[in-house]
């Protein structure tokens, strides 16, 4: 096992913000590290970083406790910036000298994320002449600078446009592809998805779910049906026991308790002669599960 | 404790400091202005002293060309007087007249270009006189020289009538030799006028300038963690070096710019001093005393008689500031680098607290008061016991604080109101302050520099360090 989170806790006065995290990244790839606003995202991955000191627990990297102060490690924090006043290809080399690299090797690194992120025209101009999403291309250029092995990415996507999240998305692939251990956190289910296999769901400090996002689905079973048609079959659909969730335009959601309830309503609604336009009966998506672990109760702090 | 990345931090901000506009601008203007004072210190007494200075230097030099070409004299006092050795080697001319004459040529030279003077010599029951008066309109007759010239007069006339009476020629020289006399007290020797307004100035200059690069370099310290911090651009700089090398490379830094600008400005006075010497009053009374000091070892009477007297007194004067910066060695110049870096981490070290107590840049004001507090209370501390201009109990106590030692070390020691010792004993209990407020800082920092949210009080900041 490569990253080994063990028993992290942290409290802060009487709050407990982080209780009892763990979780280990075997293979190279991309984690997903979850949760709602105010449980603990941040807290944990200071920790892990070493940045914040912990109350207890051990993260190892390849068996050793983590130093990265020694380690390769880049991070693109939810909260970040840049230096307002100071222009940026100063800066980038300012963050590579105090990660170590020489001046050449900080050149060709910057030249290529640069060109990569397509922000060659902006090396010489201010940080706050910048737009939002160009910083945050900085950002991320500043996060892979020394080629991490691993990388923490919390939010990566947020505010950017979708050519611009597009072009993120593929660095990140470039990244996982390469072999780097990848730890994202993002509210943007569909991205998760997309990237990650493991995941750890946070919730008030505490793990509410973790695993392999397809085992876990797999275990919670086909229970979402999405059915459309040309006339109402609101009846059968009562008489063999669906529960409906919500109707759209796409068609009316239903949950079901068996696959073979559905069969069942599929059969009866064609005996009567409707013409069935939707029949989706699936997994629930990452969204619904995170909403119905963490749903109930959300801090929105 | 190996600090890495300090080295980084420290070259990106010193980099940066340096490259603002504020700091270039501030610097070439502010020493501009330096050199501009520093030259205008010297030069101006040269233009507000020069009919003195003119005195001075011809006759310390020997040069005795006078604005007087012609002396009429006018002799009623029934002896005979010969003025040629008096006034060999002058371009002034004699000539005897009668009293008529003499009465004529004082109308006529009352408004006219010839460079003349008339002078009466009387004898009555109080001795013997000389009344002269010296061309006015547009002649360009000094009154100076007038005074020179009556003064020959006077001296040879004594001279002569001495001679006269049979009186020997050493006798005579001894005669007109001046009785040099001194005073002192019994008790300890009060303060020279001189030495009190240069003990008085020197320090409240000294602390005002320090007071103002200290503190507001130490200022930049809070400014630039807290833009760190309400930027977020620490939580980048956490994954490479630890919070105490980034305050500690930054600290340094700042403290290097400011000592930076400080020596560039002092240079530009230094600067603007070294070109006025030509003209100024320093190098004019530096030359007469040079020249004049053979006349002060060798010939003091001769000296003094032959009006001397104006480059003695600008001797004495020199001598008595000289006297009042004893201390000005390569020992002050170290002492001053010394305290000012140390006054500076100490201030800075409170500053960088003041910067990562706030998550908003415009908190930062309010958290930088208590800074103010003791910079404003150091400074005073430092500045008024400065006002009498001689030293007490508060002098004392401001050497040995570290809020106020920073500000007034330096001048102390220029000043010879404390020895080596003393400024030593003063620097070490600086460093411990500083050593002191450093661990605080090493401590508290780590703790804070991530909080977001309310701005710190020192308490929460202690009680999180825990």
């Amino acid at each position: 096992m490569s990253l080994v989170v063990e028993h992290l806790s942290k409290k802060f006065g009487d709050h407990v913000a982080v209780e009892d995290l763990s979780f280990s990244i075997e293979n190279p790839g991309v984690f997903a590290f979850l949760g709602t606003n105010g449980a603990g995202k941040s807290t944990s991955i200071r920790m892990i970083l070493g940045m914040l000191s912990r109350d207890s627990g051990t993260v190892t990297w390849k068996g050793q406790p983590l130093d990265i102060m020694k380690e390769k490690v880049g991070y693109l924090a939810e909260e970040r910036g840049l230096y307002p006043k100071y222009n940026i290809i100063e800066q980038m080399y300012y963050f590579a000298s105090i990660k170590g690299m020489k001046k050449k090797e900080a050149t060709s690194a910057i030249d290529y994320l640069f060109s990569r992120l397509k922000i060659d025209e902006y090396r010489k101009k201010r940080a706050e002449e910048l737009s939002k999403g160009n910083q945050q291309k900085v950002q991320l250029a500043a996060a892979l600078l020394c080629n991490p092995e691993i990388i923490i990415l919390d939010e990566p996507l947020s505010g950017l446009d979708p050519v611009n999240a597009d072009l993120f998305k593929s660095i990140i692939r470039e990244e996982r592809d390469s072999g780097k251990y990848i730890i994202m956190s993002s509210h943007q289910m569909e991205t998760i998805e997309e990237f990650c296999e493991d995941l750890v769901l946070l919730h008030h400090g505490k793990v509410v779910m973790r695993g392999n996002l397809n085992d876990i689905k797999r275990e919670r079973g086909r229970e979402n049906l999405t059915v459309k048609a040309d006339k109402p079959f609101g009846e059968i659909a009562q008489r063999c026991g669906m529960t409906l969730v919500e109707e759209t335009p796409n068609g009316s959601d239903f949950k079901v308790r068996s696959e073979e309830e559905a069969g069942r309503m599929l059969k009866e609604m064609l005996e009567s002669g409707i013409n069935v336009i939707k029949f989706d009966l699936r997994e629930p998506s990452l969204h619904e599960l995170f909403v119905e672990k963490c749903g109930g109760d959300v801090n929105e702090d | 404790m190996k600090i890495k990345g300090w080295k980084e931090v420290f070259r990106f901000t010193f980099t940066q400091q340096v490259k603002t506009k504020s700091f270039i601008v501030s610097t070439i203007v502010i020493a501009l202005i330096m050199a501009l004072m520093a030259f205008l210190a010297d030069f101006l007494p040269v233009i507000f002293l020069e009919d003195e200075l003119s005195k001075a230097e011809r006759t310390v030099a020997g040069e005795d060309v006078f604005t007087i070409e012609t002396l009429y004299i006018n002799n009623e006092s029934g002896h005979d007087f010969d003025f040629t050795a008096a006034l060999s080697g002058t371009n002034v001319t004699v000539n005897f007249i009668s009293a008529s004459e003499a009465d004529a040529k004082i109308a006529a030279i009352a408004d006219t270009t010839e460079k003349a003077m008339v002078s009466k010599i009387i004898l009555d029951e109080s001795g013997f006189s000389v009344d002269s008066r010296y061309a006015g309109g547009e002649s360009g007759v000094q009154k100076l020289d007038g005074e020179v010239l009556n003064s020959k007069l006077a001296d040879s006339i004594r001279i002569q009538y001495l001679a006269s009476l049979g009186v020997p020629e050493d006798q005579i020289a001894l005669a007109m030799s001046p009785v040099y006399s001194s005073i002192s007290s019994a008790g300890e020797e009060p303060m020279s006028m001189i030495k009190q307004i240069v003990n008085t100035v020197v320090p409240m200059i000294s602390a005002i300038v320090l007071f103002i690069f200290i503190f507001s370099y130490s200022q930049l310290v809070a400014q630039a963690v807290a833009i760190e911090k309400s930027s977020r651009i620490i939580e980048y700089l956490l994954t490479s070096i630890k919070p105490l090398a980034i305050i500690l490379g930054k600290v340094l830094a700042m403290c290097c710019v400011s000592l930076m600008q400080f020596v560039l400005i002092g240079f530009g006075g230094a600067l603007g001093f070294l070109v006025s010497i030509p003209f100024g009053i320093v190098g004019k009374v530096g030359t007469m005393v040079q020249a004049a000091a053979p006349m002060m070892t060798e010939a003091a009477g001769a000296a003094a008689a032959s009006g001397a007297g104006a480059g003695m007194d600008a001797a004495v004067v020199i001598g008595e500031i000289g006297d009042a910066f004893s201390n000005v060695d390569a020992g002050l110049f170290i002492i001053m680098i010394v305290t000012f870096i140390l006054g500076f981490l100490f201030y800075a070290g409170i500053a960088g607290l003041a910067g990562a107590s706030v998550s908003k840049m415009e908190d930062l004001s309010s958290a930088i008061q208590p800074l103010s507090l003791i910079g404003v209370l150091g400074f005073y501390l430092a500045y008024f016991p400065q006002i009498s201009g001689e030293q007490n109990t508060m002098s004392v106590v401001a050497r040995y604080m570290p809020i106020s030692s920073p500000f007034i070390l330096s001048s102390d020691y220029m000043l010879g109101n404390i020895g080596i010792a003393e400024a030593l004993v003063s620097i070490a209990v600086l460093a411990a302050a500083d050593i002191a407020v450093m661990m605080l800082v090493a401590k508290v920092y780590e703790s804070v520099i991530l909080h977001t949210g309310n701005r710190l009080k020192l308490g929460d900041m202690l009680k999180m360090s825990k």
